[in-house]
């Protein structure tokens, strides 16, 4: 009875990829994207656009694995006890291992994590209502300058990648509103769309299409560049504050796992990137996926390391 | 009265009752001298220093309703059960950190083995279902676990 | 309208897709069967097959994996006292004594038909009156959801059997629990005494498997060991190949009667579940409990909940699946993922390049409609399929003990590991069957500490959400009529139940409990 769902489950499985390159240097085992998050969500579905192209690039198969647990700190963990031969890579934004490494207890340091590549730069992204009395940025700073604590603000976990550009911007303009965290991107779309709460902070491909039909106005966003799902939304620095916090999803080795088998994976990563078929699908999916290669990853990585420090140490998390 | 009260200390509920007390004093004390660190709106322990006052509340029901003849009666195979509880947690850990050493099948049929042995009587004449089927089983579930839904479980020398 | 219905029906009626949901159904019931493996996981891990199968091809195979996981967790619930999924928790209250009694069968298609009905109900509604649900579903806040958990605790004294001190009891530990982690408003640790595995908190579940399936599971291995112990070998009667034991399974059969005595019960389950699955965050096991709980009020038969209830088996079986179309109503009408299973879905929709939320439907509208159709259908094959599995399956849960506890058991361990990738969780979940053990001995009942620990982070993030937008006035709770009618009806019910129908529900009871076992 079980194996016959086997044989079935393992024909479904037969649809995809399996064809390797024979003479890969990373051999035939599977390579594991694992990503500190729940299923479903926008690394989840971005990590699975080169789970389904790379193998044809790269040699063997590629999974991605899933670990939510501890806060996404099971998976760096993961990641860091594997053997260091490039077929464990941890995918994820800057929070279980930017933040995490400096609020949690963690035994690595910043300095212990090579990038591979960085996928794209998500634009942390301010919004509400449309028929909210808030629609720009100089709504919200009048109102929050007139009535400090008087906006209610949603977003996900404190010190997450929505709500530290609004401690960030907080920071620099002294403005104060009522922060609201929730459980998640669904529940502050809930709670702002119901009229419980004023503003929230998300992601932009998330409410790109609300934002078109006019059923939400996304007031800005914390970037240097404006993004391109939301064209019409001009940039904080546009509105003449300097806040720029871009929240990455980059793909990490540590630092033990040869530099020539990172090479190789950020070389095939790319090419596979750049194949047709990854490019129609990061299109169909709204994934924005414009990589970086490790050097330029590294980078990033370092800068973030710095600016989140700072944050940080600012509002007193860290000394 | 003397002998009343005696009854009430023989009986298990009442003691339970106190333990139950006793975890929700333990938790209060750990609130008022713990390192809790204040948070927005009523703070990170307010709600679980409302659930050690519900212990203390219910504790002292389950304590006091002795004294009304309200108390459950003892299971007389406890003694038992922990004893499995203990062994089959042993086994799960074992079984699973082997797992990861040697393998999901090979660790997996050892331990439907070794239970099918212990459980069943004259084990040796009923190895259809004491030695084939846990080969079977362990086959399955590796086929489930580590093939089709590829668990990450790695580094194991054996399969 | 029609020309695009024509085309729906023609694509969700093809061949292939229909094979796919059967596929899908049968996955879907055999691994909610095992403890910790559900519907979400499977779908989880079929997600990339989006990629490579045609669009309603897929959303049948997912739909049908769903549907099957709904009801599936409620098979190894009723044979083994072992829910194999978090919805299923509240079925097996009564499933499993239900079997205990002699009638797996009678429960068993008791859980199938108000689980298809709950599921239907659920899916027109979801099909026909998105919209105005959604709206309502959108009205629910902090302060709403408040009142909401803080109702669903008023239902713990359904949940105890007689025993309301050792369940409030174990409602205050699922809570405390629950409160392990990461507090989620202010960000502070708590709870975790130094080990920082737990910083996340414990997940539902390790912790569920743990506290019903494991410690069931070792009651039972501790019964068959003393059987083999005291030599009382099953030699005398045992059958031809030896692996069943005794087992009437004539007189095991649903009766039109007893099926029609359930059906107010799965009502008050389908309204329920389908208002709660509407909910963006609620949850199916939530759902489920409520419903449980309030049939249990307006029973006739109180006295037979927690004693093998039909009605009991229907009620939370209907809540579990009622959820099911209605979870994706907040997805459709505005692109809010209200579950784990709608942000998969909703994942799905991506991945095949459709953005959830109002649009969806005029942007692809044949796509949709073809879902629509599907999920009605895959109902029907849902009911087909599992009249087909239920003979083998029951026939698999009389397999004696001896033989299958074990494999059960290692099917939990290595089920709950897959399902969150966590060996922390594995750990947890041994450490809980334990916990469980420990709790049934002392005739502690343990369905309320899964509520307790399903209804306190909601309920503690709720209240603190709904202070920090009242700027700390404890009158912004009453701030909603809807806050306010929940917390009357709560008030009505307490007054009807405990004052004014107690002495119909109250024939002479021995003062003394005689379930000194679980």
């Amino acid at each position: 009875m079980k194996s016959a769902t086997c044989g079935i489950l393992a024909a479904a499985f037969a649809l995809g990829p399996l064809a390797a390159a024979a003479d890969s240097p990373l051999g035939t085992d599977p390579i594991r994207l694992v990503i500190p998050f729940g299923p479903g969500g926008g690394s989840d579905i971005t990590a699975r656009v080169l789970a389904a192209t790379a193998p044809e690039f790269c040699g063997p198969r590629i999974d991605v694995v899933s670990m939510p647990g501890a806060a996404g700190l099971e998976a760096v963990n993961f990641v860091r006890s594997a053997t260091p031969n490039g077929h464990t890579l941890l995918v994820t934004d800057y929070g279980p291992i930017v933040t995490s490494g400096f609020i949690d207890e963690v035994d690595w340091e910043h300095s212990d994590w090579q990038p591979v590549m960085n996928f794209t730069e998500w634009l942390p992204t301010v919004y509400t209502r449309s028929d909210h009395d808030i629609q720009t940025i100089e709504d919200w700073v009048a109102v929050a300058e007139a009535n400090p604590e008087s906006v209610t603000f949603g977003h996900a976990s404190p010190l997450g990648i929505v709500h530290l550009p609004l401690v960030l911007f907080e920071m620099e303009t002294g403005l104060q509103n009522v922060h609201v965290p929730t459980s998640g991107g669904g529940e502050t779309r809930s709670l702002v769309m119901g009229g419980h709460i004023d503003l929230g902070m998300t992601l932009p491909a998330s409410i790109a299409s609300e934002v078109a039909a006019g059923d939400l106005t996304a007031l800005g966003v914390f970037a240097s560049e404006r993004s391109p799902a939301l064209p019409d939304t001009p940039t904080f620095r546009e509105a003449g504050y300097d806040v720029v916090l871009p929240a990455w999803l980059m793909i990490f080795a540590t630092d033990e796992v040869p530099s020539e088998t990172v090479t190789f994976l950020q070389d095939c990563f790319i090419e596979a990137l750049a194949s047709p078929t990854a490019v129609a699908m990061s299109d169909r999916v709204n994934a924005g996926i414009s990589p970086l290669n490790a050097e330029e990853s590294m980078e990033l990585y370092m800068a973030t390391v710095a600016s989140i420090g700072s944050i940080l140490r600012e509002i007193g998390e860290i000394e | 009265m003397k002998k009343r009260l005696a009854t009430i200390l023989t009986r298990q509920d009442f003691w339970v009752g106190l333990a139950v007390i006793a975890v929700g004093v333990a938790g209060l004390l750990h609130i008022a001298y713990g390192n809790w660190r204040p948070g927005p709106a009523v703070g990170p322990h307010a709600f679980p220093q409302m659930a050690y006052i519900t212990l203390i509340i219910a504790g002292a029901i389950i304590a006091g309703g002795v004294a009304f003849g309200i108390y459950d009666t003892p299971l007389d195979r406890a003694r038992g059960i922990v004893v499995t509880g203990v062994a089959v947690v042993a086994l799960g850990v074992v079984m699973f950190w082997l797992a990861r050493v040697v393998g999901v099948f090979v660790s997996t049929a050892a331990t439907l083995m070794l239970a099918a042995f212990v459980l069943t009587p004259d084990p040796l004449r009923r190895w259809p279902s004491t030695i084939v089927l846990p080969l079977v089983s362990a086959a399955v579930i590796y086929g489930l676990f580590v093939t089709v839904i590829g668990v990450p479980i790695s580094g194991a020398i054996l399969f | 309208m029609l020309e695009s219905f024509v085309e729906a029906l023609a694509l969700a009626t093809d061949p292939w897709v229909i094979l796919y949901v059967s596929l899908g159904v049968f996955m879907g019931v055999t691994l909610g069967a095992i403890p910790g493996l559900s519907g979400d996981m499977a779908i989880a891990i079929l997600l990339p097959i989006v990629f490579f199968l045609e669009p309603a091809s897929a959303l049948g195979l997912l739909t049908g994996i769903y549907k099957g996981g709904m009801f599936g967790g409620s098979i190894s619930g009723i044979s083994f006292g072992v829910p194999g999924t978090p919805g299923a928790a509240a079925t097996t209250i009564d499933g499993y004594q239900a079997k205990l009694r002699g009638y797996p069968n009678k429960a068993m298609h008791t859980a199938l038909y108000s689980s298809v009905i709950g599921d239907t109900t659920s899916d027109l509604i979801l099909i026909f009156v998105a919209l105005p649900l959604a709206i309502v579903a959108l009205s629910f806040g902090p302060v709403e959801f408040f009142a909401l958990y803080a109702f669903a605790l008023l239902l713990i004294s359904a949940l105890t059997k007689g025993k309301v001190a050792k369940g409030i009891a174990m409602a205050a530990l699922g809570i405390l629990l629950a409160m392990i982690g990461r507090d989620p408003i202010g960000g502070s640790l708590r709870l975790t005494f130094g080990i920082p595995q737990l910083a996340g908190g414990l997940a539902l579940i390790p912790v569920l498997v743990g506290i019903f399936a494991v410690s069931e599971l070792i009651l039972q291995l501790a019964d068959a060991w003393m059987r083999k112990a005291r030599r009382i070998v099953e030699d005398t009667k045992a059958k031809a190949e030896g692996l069943f034991e005794d087992y009437d399974a004539k007189a095991d059969r649903l009766t039109w009667r007893e099926f029609r005595g359930t059906l107010k019960a799965t009502w008050i389950g389908t309204g329920m579940g389908t208002l709660i699955g509407a909910l963006p965050g609620a949850g199916s096991s939530l759902a489920a409990f409520i419903s449980y709980g309030l049939a249990q009020q307006f029973s006739r038969r109180r006295q037979d909940f927690g004693k093998g209830s039909l009605e009991g088996v229907a009620a939370a079986e209907a809540g579990n699946s009622a959820t099911s179309g209605s979870t994706l109503i907040p997805l459709f009408a505005f692109g809010i993922p209200g579950s784990a299973t709608a942000a998969l879905f909703g994942a799905a929709f991506i991945l095949m390049g459709m953005t959830p939320g109002p649009r969806l439907i005029y942007d692809h509208t044949a796509i949709i409609y073809a879902l629509f159709i599907i999920l009605i259908y895959a109902n029907l094959v849902n009911l087909a399929m599992s009249k087909v599995l239920l003979p083998v399956y029951s026939k698999v849960a009389m397999i004696q003990s001896r033989i299958l506890l074990p494999i059960v058991c290692v099917l939990a361990i290595f089920g709950t590991f897959a399902a969150g990738n966590s060996v922390v969780d594995v750990w947890v979940m041994l450490a809980a069957g334990l916990l469980g053990v420990v709790l049934r001995i002392y005739g502690f009942p343990l369905a309320p500490l899964i509520l307790g620990f399903i209804v306190g982070p909601g309920a503690e993030r709720a209240l603190r959400q709904s202070l920090l937008i009242g700027g700390g006035d404890w009158m912004h709770l009453l701030s909603s009529p809807i806050a306010v009618g929940l917390y009357a009806t709560a008030a009505a019910m307490i007054l009807l139940f405990t004052v004014i129908l107690r002495d119909r529900t109250q024939p002479p009871k021995p003062a003394t409990g005689k379930e000194g076992s679980p």
